[in-house]
Parts: C-alpha cells; structure tokens; sequence
C-alpha cells in the first residue's frame, strides 16, 4: 500500500491546497472556474458517435433498496384514474404530481454545491457557515451558481477494471497511484478543467441481492492522498460511484477529508453516487475513457445541492 | 390573418397527424426517436464559442404572489447558523435541504412526460390513461424513459424580434406562417429532429414589476393549434415555449390545449414549458446564429409526469 499522509499532514492541505482568493473574493464557481470555452471545444470534439450515456440512478419512489436512502416522495395529484367519461364529458385530461426529496445522502445521485460543506465554521473562499440559514437556505455557493449547467470533458478513471476486480474492497482506499495506473491501463491522461470520475464498481455491488455483496462494512473511495493530485491535475470536478469518502473513517477527528478539504480548501465540486456501469461498459466498448460530460442542475436559489442526471456523450 | 382549421379539421388531426405504431407497439419516446446519432454529431459541431445559455427560470421557494405558482419547497434541515450548539466534537459540519415541487403550471421550467396529457382515456400510443395511478404514478410514458438525456440540434425561432414587439399580447396565438417569417428573417430552417423554440418574449414581460403587468386573465401567447401539421412535417423532436406552449384562449370548443392534447397523445410530441429565453435570444441576435448544440438531462424519476429541467444551449 502507498504511503498515506499522517492526520496532521491532512490537516495542512487546507492551507496547502487552498484555493481561496485564488479567483477572487467574491468567486461562487470554486474549481469549475478551470473550464475554459476551450475546454468545452475540445470536448465537444469528443462527439464522434452520438451515443448519450447517463451515469444516475433511478430515483424510486415505491421501492426502498439502501438504509440510508430517505425514501423520495412522488405525490400524485392527477392521474388516469377515475377521469369523466369521454363520451359525456371532457375528453381531455391531464396528470400531475408533487415531486420532492432530501437527496444528500448514498443513494441519490446528486451534485453537491460549495454550500454543503462547513470546517471551522467557514465555508470555500472564507465565507461563513452563517451564510446558509434555516429561512434563507444557502446565500452564497447556492446550487443555482451554476446556472448555466457544467459542460467540460469528461474522463473515467475505471479502479475496479485496473484492479480485475468486480468492486473494490469494503473500505479500499484509491491512492494517486492507481489513478496513475488507470491512466496507463486506459491511455488517457487527466487535465486541466476536466470532470473525473471514478469507477470502484460500487454500483455493480449495488445491483446484486444483498447476500450475495459480500462484506458490507465500508465504502470505497478516494483516499485523501489524492487531493494534492487532483488540485495538481487542475481537475474541476470529481465523481464517483460511492459518495467521494472512503468509510470507515481513515483520520481520527478529521472524518470525510476528501469533503471537507476538496469542498472547503478547494472548490471542489463533487457528484456523489453516480451509476457508472453503463459508462464503464461503453469506454470498454469504444476503448476510449474521454467524452463529452453535460450537467445541468436546476436553478434553484438557495439550495446545497441537487439531484442531477449526469450525461456522457461519445 | 391565415385561415383558420375549423374545430372538426382540428380534431381531424387526431388521425392525420397520429405517430401511434409508427415506432412500435410499446414505443416510450415519441418524436424523440427524430434525434439519430447523426443528429447529435451535427450537434456537437455547432459548438464554436463554446459558450453555455440556460434556457430555465431560477426556482424561488419565497412566498410568490402568482396564483399559478404552487411554491416550491425548500425545507432546511441542516444549516451552517449555531453550529456549537450542535456539539458533535468536530470541526466539521454539513448543510442539508429537502427540495420538493408541483412543477406542472406556468412558472416552472419543466419538461412534460409523454403521460401528462389524455385524450379520451388514452395517451401516446394507445396507453390507458388509467396506467397512470395514484400509487404508482405513470407506469408506461413516465419521465424515466428519457433515462439517456436529450442531446440535439436546438433551434430559437423569434416571433417577438419578427413582429417587432416587445412580447406578443396574451392570447395572441403563432402560426406557421410567423415560423416561415421568422425562419426567413433569421436564415434557418427547422428539420427532422430538431428542438423548436418559440420566443414570444412574455420571458421579458415576466421580469416586469408586478404593478405594471397586470393580470391576463390566464391568457398566454403561444402556438396556434395551426402549428401541429407544420411540427409533423418537419420532423420536430420536441418544442419549447416562453409560456406553456398552448396559446390561451385556444380559440376552441371542446380542444382547450390542442398543442398539449395532440401534440402529446397523437404524436408523442414532446414539450417543455415555461423556458427563459430572453438570454438565448440575445445570444443568438449577438452570434448571428439560431441554431445551437441543446442539451436536457431531466431525472431519472420512476413514474414521474415530467420533470423540472435546466436546458443548456452551447454555441
């Protein structure tokens, strides 16, 4: 195992890795100020096939598959049932529905905004936890900073097909050097401005019965040893198909580093509970690991983040 | 002012303009199977600028004066105020929010499932209206069959700049004469797979101060019942509009949404309603250009009837 960085040195990526000021004291956009029109040229570029790829999960209203999912609500306020008859009555009608959940969590794929993160009572850029409020919501750093959707190129860095295993272990660690490792594997080679996202197969995990995923305990994910490679790379955004932190907890005091100094230090905006399956099946298939990657969370002022729906396009 | 289809033509086209089978018995995409792979590597290479427009009002959960707003939740459940007071021993702490909307009106952007509209007990393609349910909302046509996004050639077509006029007036229904117009104005021309746009400029209206718009008593500008052959022969994926698409009045009977009613159950026309598109108007008055790379990413939300969206136009 590579050499992981001690609590203390964890620690110090907050003021090493910080990106504060670094696009102005009033910055909202954190990382994704890395995306250039360039960047977004270059990956439209990407779009040889026009195959779409979506890398979320259904949101299900009536099954229940994970014990820290709070079950989303699907409100039926119209439907088919009982309508006039046609013959007598209006022939038109129409269907509709309440939708709403709490979609922060490991089960909802959603993107978390700059808001959703607080160390010291501080947010990204030095502002106050104080600036998200109970009547409020999020005054800065709200999910509708990114208005106009995130288009950049996307890369998949596949840990779990580098490793040949179906998923990586319960509390498996990913280190620098098997993003590197990846890279080799796969020919591709992350930069600046781009969107990664890891693949530990925890998604295929997700698809068997339960007595058949073997040690449940943990979860893996990005070890914090990457987060001096990510700000490196210039990466924008990350992805993965667990929720961005290994469990259990790694550092004493210091639980979900790659949260707290990616979201915090950083500007780090990250898609917590992706379904790469589809996606890892499609770049084995075309051998290719680099695409168009579109999301386009909706506007809505004062909220920490939201569920999305990812897109890949080949 | 062009002829007008007489109800019975109207409701004709029920027939006429049908897509029912034409992409198989248990078809769930509508005139969305108009968008190839062709079509959306034409897309990608109207990607010059590489410069994003959102298409989509911001969602505000404060308490709206509109009567058609059914406002939308954001219930805080975690926030950044008082964090001592929590004690959880760390320096650490997280925010957290349920988000929860009645999207389905005229405030919302949101795109519109194949299962929203009915006709006479049926929807697209023959399904039972009453497979969509209260328990188990839509089980064929939800919003979830869009799973893989929408990615396509988008078009504006700009019937306020065409008339010359700040916004149409409420009820001032679009014919495909003012299409054709604008089309010719803007040296476009819509085709097979193509999402359509409609700028009446009520975006622009909407951003007035209250006191001085006043009510229009539910009358919307938007397209004429006219439009639905002109969609069908061109080949158009979906539309979208600045108001709900349907101009109200309709000017119809027994039809009170016939772009939502036929468009939908007869030809799987998608729509989204209730865009913003006075930023892509401009940006397409600045570039010169009226047709761009679109894209929509709705939720993949099991038997929903829609869902809010962000469509994003790149240049």
């Amino acid at each position: 195992m590579p050499n992981a960085p001690s609590l203390d040195e964890v620690l110090s990526y907050f003021e090493t890795l910080s990106n504060w000021g670094r696009w102005g004291a009033d910055d909202q956009l954190g990382a994704i100020n890395l995306i250039s029109p360039a960047k977004r040229r270059e990956a439209a570029a990407l779009v040889t096939e026009g195959i779409t790829v979506s890398c979320a999960w259904d949101i299900n209203s009536v099954t229940e598959h994970d014990p820290s999912y709070r079950r989303p609500q699907r409100i039926m306020l119209g439907t088919g049932e009982d309508l006039q008859d046609p013959t007598t009555g209006d022939r038109w009608g129409f269907a509709w529905e309440f939708l709403g959940l709490i979609y922060h969590g490991f089960a909802v794929t959603h993107l978390d905004s700059l808001a959703h993160v607080f160390w010291d009572k501080k947010m990204y850029n030095g502002l106050s936890a104080e600036r998200v409020a109970s009547e409020k919501g999020a005054q800065d750093y709200a999910i509708s900073v990114l208005g106009q959707g995130v288009n950049s190129r996307g890369v998949l860095l596949d840990v779990a097909a580098t490793k040949g295993k179906d998923w990586l272990d319960a509390d498996e660690a990913v280190f620098p050097e098997d993003l590197e490792a990846a890279e080799q594997r796969q020919g591709v080679q992350v930069s600046e401005g781009d969107i990664l996202l890891l693949r530990t197969g925890h998604a295929r995990k997700r698809r068997v019965p339960k007595d058949q995923r073997g040690d449940e305990s943990g979860i893996p994910s990005w070890h914090a040893a990457c987060l001096p490679w990510l700000r490196e790379r210039g990466v924008a955004m990350i992805g993965s198909d667990t929720a961005n932190d290994v469990a259990p907890q790694q550092y004493e005091g210091m639980e979900n580093p790659v949260h707290l100094v990616g979201v915090t230090a950083m500007g780090l905006w990250l898609i917590d509970n992706c379904d790469l399956e589809a996606l890892h099946e499609t770049c084995e298939a075309q051998q290719r690991w680099a695409f168009q990657l579109t999301i386009a969370p909706l506007r809505w002022l004062g909220a920490t983040g939201c569920p999305v729906n990812p897109i890949a396009v080949f | 002012m062009p002829t007008l289809p007489a109800e019975s033509e109207v409701l004709a086209y029920f027939e006429q303009l049908s897509n029912w089978g034409r992409w198989g018995d248990d078809d769930q995409l509508g005139t969305l199977n108009l968008v190839t792979r062709k079509k959306r590597q034409a897309a990608a290479a109207l990607i010059h600028e590489g410069v994003s427009v959102s298409c989509a009002w911001d969602i505000v959960s404060d308490p709206q004066p509109d009567p058609n707003f059914r406002y939308p939740q954001r219930i805080m459940l975690l926030t950044g105020e008082n964090l001592e007071a929590l004690n959880w021993g760390g320096d650490a702490a997280f925010s957290l929010d349920f988000l929860g909307v009645a999207y389905h009106g005229f405030t919302i952007t949101h795109l519109d499932g194949l299962c929203h509209a009915f006709w006479a007990g049926k929807m697209y393609n023959g399904y039972p209206a009453a497979a969509v349910t209260a328990r188990e909302g839509a089980t064929q046509l939800g919003i979830e069959a869009l799973q893989g996004g929408v990615v396509t050639r988008g078009v504006l077509l700009d019937v306020a700049a065409l008339k010359e006029k700040d916004w149409l007036e409420p009820g001032e229904p679009v014919y495909p004469e003012d299409l054709e117009a604008a089309e010719e104005r803007q040296s476009v021309r819509v085709e097979e797979g193509d999402a359509l746009f409609l700028r009446t400029g009520w975006g622009k209206r909407k951003r007035l101060p209250k006191s001085q718009r006043p009510s229009t008593d539910g009358a919307y500008p938007g397209w004429h019942a006219a439009c639905l052959p002109w969609f069908h022969e061109r080949g158009v994926a979906m539309i979208g509009a600045d108001t709900g698409n349907d101009a109200y009045p309709s000017g119809y009977q027994k039809l009170h949404h016939p772009i939502h009613s036929i468009g939908m159950v007869a030809m799987g026309l998608w729509h989204i309603d209730n865009c913003d598109l006075e930023e892509l108007g401009a940006t397409v008055e600045r570039l010169g250009r009226s047709a761009f790379h679109l894209s929509l990413a709705p939720l993949r939300w099991i038997g929903a009837t829609g869902c809010p969206v962000n469509p994003i136009a790149l240049f």
